[in-house]
């Protein structure tokens, strides 16, 4: 029964929630989730994580009606559990026994929006560390970009494109402090990576563009975060080709996951995603059914990107 | 942590057993990496192969009958489902079907179990949400009221390895998983381009939590994909399998491979039996396979005189699956 799900029933459009009644509701459920030791678990009453908890604390830091010091010490309580989850590398750990370098990327892109003590603190050690860290080169393969050391989800790995492009996206938001030989070092070699690696048919598939001879087709979660990383270069044949892959394939993988992340690379490269954000909409009863708060966390932050512009993302 | 893959020299002689192929790694060892006291072999490992041409068919009753003709001691049992999830793309057979999961969720409920929930951690694709829509899946759970497990991101729990083929002690893997007291693998039958088939085992990729490891569980590819098939299934301990050979896959599996419509259903408590007895139905010999023959001497039967067939007999169903080229040596003779 290789169907597409048709329980969630398409509302026509005129029967659409209003977006800011949606967006409460996502916000209650993300509030209603949070850990009372800070953090988010992927799921309601899981123990907090690393990414759930930085895809949070981005939404409702996003859509926010309080005043600014009242949200921060709100927020407090959670960026102190990010906070305990850095090593002395500078590295979040939130579970052993390995890091997971692409929710170090995530964390670095929300603690460079949110600002603030405890956020500066942290990223004054993290981005070192996503600096030093690469994947392993696979040279004398059949693809020369196997050589190319972006970011491995766990070190001593291969490279991939979704934490490569977190932690790319990371670097160059840092080098707007600081910058230096490394980083900017860093920053061209995960460009070579991305560009490399983009599918014949533009986008990204997880890793390589082919295996064994056979192009991998591209998939639109990636994709969109490959574009976002790669936002300051419009021009180039690659972003070109990829943004015409997404904007083709935009409605083709409904999930919450992949048209959030659709929803604010199209708005960081300024087109038009209303489209996306109705499926979106149309879509949020499986997401809500399905509870993983990280993906609500990610829908919110999507559905209000008129209202903050994606900041967090922008290059 | 910058790291040529050419200077990594400095292994443990366990490590780099780890990155050599099953087959040296096995030769080169002095002494098997687990304690034989802690498996036993049975003397004889029952299973069952029941025809089921299409997926319209009552499946729960197939599945049912399978059971009986078994009797795995699932009452008051709570049962957890591994279907094999991977990708989503039409018309395709990559995953087991979800009627299947349907039908083993009545049946083993009909069985006397006390609660019966799915759980899958995708390896390939990290959109679960994606992949339970495409599918149907999604459909399926929530008809039929079934909790769903995402294992890349349930809490996890530090277990220490029953077997050490990956030159690993332990993994660390999901609660809900390691809770359970009756897990069943429910694979999809099909070719694979690197360990030639897959199965009841190699399903158990799908236990280890991304969020833990990465996509595509990339510590298990470091460490050999056939040493941590061996490890995994060894600590996870799956009291059960039901493959979904239906439609098959064959060719360049397990993703871009070609259905094949094969029209059975197979079952049974030893993992190792059910999958050698596929690979023979498909016509590859379980003893060139090496993960199969090293599951042999610990976690299972192969020998065709130690399994006993109470369903169907398997050669109504043999055949010849279309394999990639280097594969084609491991053909039954």
């Amino acid at each position: 029964m290789q169907v597409a799900s048709l329980r969630e029933s398409r509302p026509l459009t005129g029967d659409r929630p209003d977006r800011s009644t949606l967006a409460a509701q996502l916000r209650r459920a993300l509030v209603a989730g949070a850990n009372t030791g800070g953090g988010w678990g992927y799921y309601p009453g899981k123990t907090s994580r690393i990414e759930p908890t930085c895809w949070a604390l981005l939404a409702l830091a996003a859509t926010s009606d309080e005043p600014g010091d009242v949200w921060r010490s709100s927020a407090d309580v959670h960026l102190q559990f990010l906070a305990r989850s850095q090593r002395s590398d500078g590295l979040l750990l939130d579970l052993p026994p390995v890091p997971n370098l692409g929710f170090n990327g995530l964390a670095a892109l929300v603690c460079q929006q949110l600002r603030g003590s405890a956020a500066d603190a942290l990223l004054a050690r993290l981005v070192p560390a996503l600096v030093r860290i690469k994947g392993i080169s696979v040279k004398n393969t059949p693809n020369p970009s196997d050589a190319l050391q972006g970011w491995p989800w766990i070190e001593e790995t291969f490279s991939w494109v979704e934490p490569t492009a977190l932690c790319l996206l990371a670097l160059k938001r840092s080098r707007r402090a600081a910058s230096g030989p490394e980083t900017d070092a860093r920053v061209q070699e995960a460009e070579h990576v991305l560009l490399a690696r983009s599918c014949a048919t533009g986008g990204w598939n997880y890793g390589n563009a082919s295996v064994y001879g056979q192009d991998l087709r591209p998939y639109v979660p990636t994709t969109a975060l490959g574009l976002m990383a790669l936002a300051d270069r419009r021009a180039d044949p690659v972003v070109i080709r990829g943004l015409e892959f997404l904007r083709n394939n935009q409605l083709n993988e409904r999930s919450g996951m992949a048209l959030a992340l659709t929803a604010l690379c199209l708005r960081i490269h300024g087109l038009p995603c209303d489209e996306v954000e109705h499926a979106l909409t149309d879509d949020l009863a499986r997401v809500h059914r399905l509870n993983n708060l990280h993906i609500i966390a990610m829908v919110l932050y999507a559905l209000s990107g008129e209202r903050h512009g994606v900041a967090a993302f922008a290059l | 942590m910058t790291k040529d893959h050419r200077q990594s020299t400095r292994l443990s002689r366990r490590a780099f057993l780890a990155t050599l192929p099953l087959t040296a790694a096995v030769a080169a060892c002095r002494q098997r990496p687990y304690r034989r006291d802690d498996f036993t072999l049975p003397d004889r490992s029952p299973m069952a192969i029941l025809p089921a041409p299409g997926y319209d068919v009552d499946l729960a009753d197939v599945i049912y009958r399978g059971l009986e003709l078994l009797r795995p001691p699932v009452a008051g049992r709570r049962v957890f489902l591994k279907p094999n999830i991977v990708e989503y793309e039409s018309g395709t057979a990559i995953n087991t079907d979800p009627l299947m999961v349907a039908g083993a969720a009545a049946a083993f409920l009909k069985a006397g179990a006390l609660e019966v929930v799915v759980g899958e951690g995708p390896g390939h694709r990290r959109d679960v949400e994606y992949l339970l829509a495409g599918t149907g899946l999604d459909e399926v759970l929530t008809d039929h009221r079934l909790r769903f497990i995402d294992l890349n991101h349930d809490d996890v729990v530090r277990v220490p390895l029953r077997s050490r083929f990956t030159g690993l002690d332990e993994l660390w893997l999901p609660v809900e998983l390691v809770r359970s007291d009756f897990i069943v693998s429910m694979p999809k039958l099909k070719t694979h381009h690197w360990v030639a088939m897959t199965a009841s085992l190699k399903n158990f990729f799908g236990v280890v939590p991304g969020a833990v490891y990465g996509w595509p569980k990339n510590i298990l590819h470091v460490r050999g994909i056939e040493q941590s098939i061996l490890d995994i299934v060894a600590t996870v301990k799956p009291a059960f399998t039901i493959v979904d050979a239906i439609v098959a896959m064959e060719g360049d599996g397990p993703i871009m491979g070609k259905p094949r419509p094969m029209g059975f259903v197979a079952m049974g408590t030893d993992l190792v039996a059910v999958d050698a007895t596929c690979a023979r139905i498909i016509g590859l010999d379980p003893l060139k396979m090496p993960y199969l023959k090293v599951a042999s001497e610990y976690l299972g039967n192969l020998a065709e005189r130690r399994i006993e067939q109470r369903g169907e007999n398997p050669s109504r169903y043999a055949t010849q699956f279309d394999v990639l080229e280097p594969f084609k040596n491991r053909r039954l003779a």
